[in-house]
């Protein structure tokens, strides 16, 4: 015996873990009594709709094992049933199952049903179809055996009279679990497991059977069908618990797809209290899954008076809240109301803002685009990258950068830092970048588009003032012509990792704090591989604990990176080893082919007026561009008097076989020539 | 030798931005450049690190000499957040009729583009015989006005007394 109960009770332990939690005792409560009195005051109907809900979830559970067999088992017996009719006429939507087993199944339930009021029936018959579809679960049917009186029973007599034999019937073969309750009360424990079957002989399949035949049972039998139903609500619950389970992996199987869209089409055609009432009754078989309530409910669910008290209590319990209480509860809920509008609304908005913050960053980086191109990453034989990182603080905006093609080949390079920050600088930016832009692509050399730039933008800087750096370079005579205006020098390294050192002195001011500028620049030979980097003061600004980041470390990072690395990796490796970074930071870089010959200072320009061509500054300029200290009085005797007959002369150190050599020329409106016109030297002064 | 000022008093006066006192009779001598063994401070950051920020907390003193004259002191790094300070103390002083002003920069470690800046507009406002002499002898700050090329704009001198002469200097050009 106890073998036999296995099954059953393997299907009952199978019950999702979830269900069983999750039901309190109130909730089984509730759904009894509406089961019950969906049962009691709709009736047959009610109950077959419950059948058809059942079915419903039913067919997700195809193969469900153990319990199916039974129902598989109990067919073959179930055939000269009273259902023929109604299996035959199921037969066709459930397809390759026996249908008459089916209706052998439900027609035994309808007895069971009435005595039960127990969704059993419902169940069962579906169990009974299930059977059907999956005989082949294979395992034994120690369950069915002792169903199958029962189920045979139920079909044959339909009837009050038929309960009772499927009583007995479950009473013999009573699947353990399920019944256990009524088995009971029927007969003596050793029959509890034979009497589950009997309820159970249905039921116990039921769990498995398919939805299908249920349904049509409630169609053709509508009377028994009814009753069937009407039993699973409260007598079936083991059972529930297998159908939930069969329901659950029925998920898997779509080959009851079919019979549950039949199914579908049967409840829809029952009335709405049917309706009502299988809409409980699948929920009753998860609640009462538990199998030790299961006696319980069974009592209950044969007598329906318990109900009565059932509602009473809860009436009870409802009028003993005290009013403030209750009035708490309104607000509770008007709040809970309240709020999840207000949530609803909070989240449409949200959904609208974020939908607008991207249009947004969309036009920003349109803008920003306008603002900082994307350089091309090869301009001839030139690698180039650029990249910008705003500050992290209030300093953002402010740099700009460019790297464009000449006409004649050549690369031209513009990096550059408008003091002002935030928006407000801008349209400065925009407006320095473009002007010195023009002025490099009409041909002139980046000295003098950065002295015709600081002419003409002094003006309309409105009080901002603008660091920059101008430069071009051309390939194919390797050199790079640099001008700079109040901003570093570009870092150009060599093959040997070293970088070379510019001459600082005598810088041009920036754009726009009311003096002359672009009177510097300087030509590099770049015969063998280099970086050059152009960058903002924020690189070097930026702060690594309590320091500087300072040329030194970018020279560093530079030699780390290697000639294959990009600007924005340098700045990212900036960002990485900074602790702050009170200002943006923009680089350019280009990166050289070649052999492994160093870059050298070719030449050093400086243009100079009456006032500066005797100046301190220039005599300690004409030093650091190593020229002898007894050469320099000369050089700068020449060029005050050159000065003083033209204006202004531009004084160049040429570096020469490792000497150098001091020349003047008149050049002082440099700007209105091109680059490749330059004056030929007036004077000359070499040692 | 001028007599010193309590230390904590004038520290006080700093973090309040309210002039002591004695500030009148307070100015320093090239010999008691350091109190209180700050020399130590600039001198080795000077010497082991031009690129070292911060080792000095941010200051900023007003002293005035006589009605034309102050001499306003910035220890520490002039940069985006402290340059406001130095350009309200210039602009205030020179709305005072202070229009002879030395700006000591000695114990300034570091300055950005924006102090710069605050510089830039000060001497754009110098009208008639205003003047500002800045006294700075570190090489970070000589090399950031160096490559800002600003070096020939402004009057710097290594020491404050130097500046001082300029301001009353009869009227020449420019270093």
């Amino acid at each position: 015996m106890h073998r036999r109960v296995e099954p059953s009770e393997r299907v009952i332990r199978m019950v999702p873990a979830r269900a069983q939690r999750r039901k309190p005792a109130y909730a089984r409560r509730r759904r009894l009594l509406v089961a019950v009195t969906a049962a009691s005051a709709i009736g047959p109907l009610a109950c077959v709709s419950a059948a058809s809900a059942r079915s419903d979830h039913a067919p997700a559970s195809p193969a469900s094992g153990a319990p199916s067999q039974a129902a598989a088992k109990a067919q073959p017996e179930l055939p000269g049933s009273s259902a023929p009719k109604a299996a035959k006429l199921q037969a066709p939507p459930a397809g390759p199952t026996p249908a008459t087993g089916g209706a052998g199944g439900g027609a035994a339930q309808h007895g069971h049903a009435r005595k039960t009021l127990g969704g059993a029936q419902g169940k069962q018959s579906v169990g009974g179809a299930q059977g059907k579809q999956s005989p082949t679960a294979g395992t034994p049917l120690s369950a069915a055996k002792p169903g199958r009186p029962g189920a045979a029973k139920g079909a044959e007599s339909g009837s009050a009279s038929e309960q009772r034999q499927t009583h007995k019937g479950a009473g013999h073969a009573s699947p353990p679990h399920v019944t256990r309750a009524k088995a009971n009360r029927l007969q003596a424990a050793p029959a509890s497991a034979a009497g589950a079957a009997a309820a159970s002989t249905s039921a116990a399949p039921a769990g498995v059977s398919p939805p299908a035949p249920a349904v049509a049972t409630a169609a053709t039998v509508p009377v028994s069908a009814a009753a069937a139903a009407s039993a699973p609500a409260v007598s079936s619950k083991p059972r529930g618990a297998a159908a939930t389970r069969s329901a659950r992996a029925a998920g898997r199987h779509r080959r009851a797809g079919r019979r549950a869209a039949f199914t579908a089409a049967a409840a829809q055609a029952l009335p709405a209290g049917a309706l009502l009432a299988s809409a409980s009754a699948p929920r009753v078989v998860s609640v009462t899954s538990t199998a030790p309530r299961t006696p319980r409910s069974g009592h209950s669910a044969s007598s329906p008076s318990i109900v009565a008290p059932l509602a009473t209590t809860i009436t009870k319990i409802v009028g003993v809240v005290p009013t403030p209480v209750r009035a708490l509860i309104g607000a509770l809920l008007a709040l809970a109301l309240a709020l999840a509008v207000r949530s609803r609304f909070a989240a449409r908005r949200a959904r609208r803002l974020e939908r607008q913050r991207g249009q947004l960053l969309e036009d920003v980086g349109l803008l920003q685009a306008a603002l900082l191109p994307v350089p091309p990453v090869r301009l001839g034989p030139v690698g180039t990258t650029a990249a910008y990182r705003p500050a992290a603080g209030p300093a953002a905006g402010g740099d700009f950068y460019d790297v464009f093609a000449l006409e004649d080949g050549q690369l031209a390079v513009i990096v550059g830092d408008v003091s002002g920050h935030g928006r407000k600088a801008l349209p400065h930016t925009a407006l320095v970048r473009f002007t010195l832009r023009a002025y490099l692509e009409a041909g002139m050399s980046p000295r003098g588009a950065v002295q015709t730039a600081g002419a003409v933008l002094e003006r309309q800087l409105g009080g901002f003032f603008v660091t920059v750096v101008a430069a071009t370079y051309n390939p194919r005579t390797r050199i790079l012509v640099y001008s700079s205006a109040g901003h570093p020098p570009p870092v150009i390294i060599g093959a040997d990792h070293a970088a070379l050192a510019p001459v600082t002195v005598s810088s041009s001011p920036p754009i726009g704090v009311g003096l002359p500028t672009g009177t510097r620049q300087s030509v590099v030979s770049v015969p063998g591989r280099a970086q050059i980097c152009f960058h903002t003061d924020g690189v070097t600004e930026a702060r690594v604990a309590s320091e500087l980041f300072g040329s030194r470390r970018l020279t560093a990072t530079l030699v780390e990176l290697g000639p294959k690395g990009s600007a924005s990796e340098l700045l990212d490796r900036v960002a990485e080893l900074a602790d702050s970074r009170p200002d943006d930071m923009a680089a350019c870089l280009l990166s050289i082919e070649g052999n492994g010959q160093a870059p050298r200072a070719e030449r050093e320009e400086l243009e100079l007026d009456r006032a500066s061509a005797t100046s301190e500054r220039t005599e300690r300029f004409l030093l650091s561009c190593g020229l002898q200290a007894a050469e320099v009085p000369a050089v700068l005797h020449i060029a005050a008097a050159g000065a003083a007959r033209s204006g202004s002369v531009v004084l160049e150190v040429h570096h020469e076989n490792g000497r150098a050599r001091a020349s003047l020329q008149h050049d002082n409106l440099s700007y209105l020539h091109a680059r490749h016109a330059p004056h030929a030297a007036e004077l000359t002064v070499s040692r | 030798m001028l007599p010193l000022a309590d230390p904590n008093a004038v520290r006080a006066a700093r973090l309040q931005h309210v002039k002591p006192a004695h500030a009148s009779q307070r100015f320093r001598a090239p010999s008691d450049h350091c109190p209180e063994g700050k020399c130590e401070i600039l001198s080795k950051a000077d010497i082991s690190n031009p690129d070292e920020v911060g080792s000095v907390e941010f200051g900023i003193t007003c002293r005035e000499l006589d009605e034309h004259t102050s001499v306003i002191s910035v220890e520490g790094d002039l940069d985006l957040s402290t340059a406001p300070r130095l350009k309200w103390m210039l602009l205030d002083s020179l709305q005072e009729g202070r229009d002879k002003i030395v700006l000591d920069l000695s114990l300034t470690c570091f300055m950005d583009s924006t102090a710069l800046g605050v510089l830039v507009v000060v001497n754009r406002r110098l009208a008639g015989d205003a003047r500002l002499g800045i006294a700075c002898d570190r090489a970070a700050v000589l090399r950031i006005f160096e490559l800002s090329g600003m070096d020939g704009a402004f009057a710097i001198f290594p020491t404050p007394e130097e500046a001082l002469a300029y301001l009353h200097a009869p009227a020449s050009g420019a270093v």
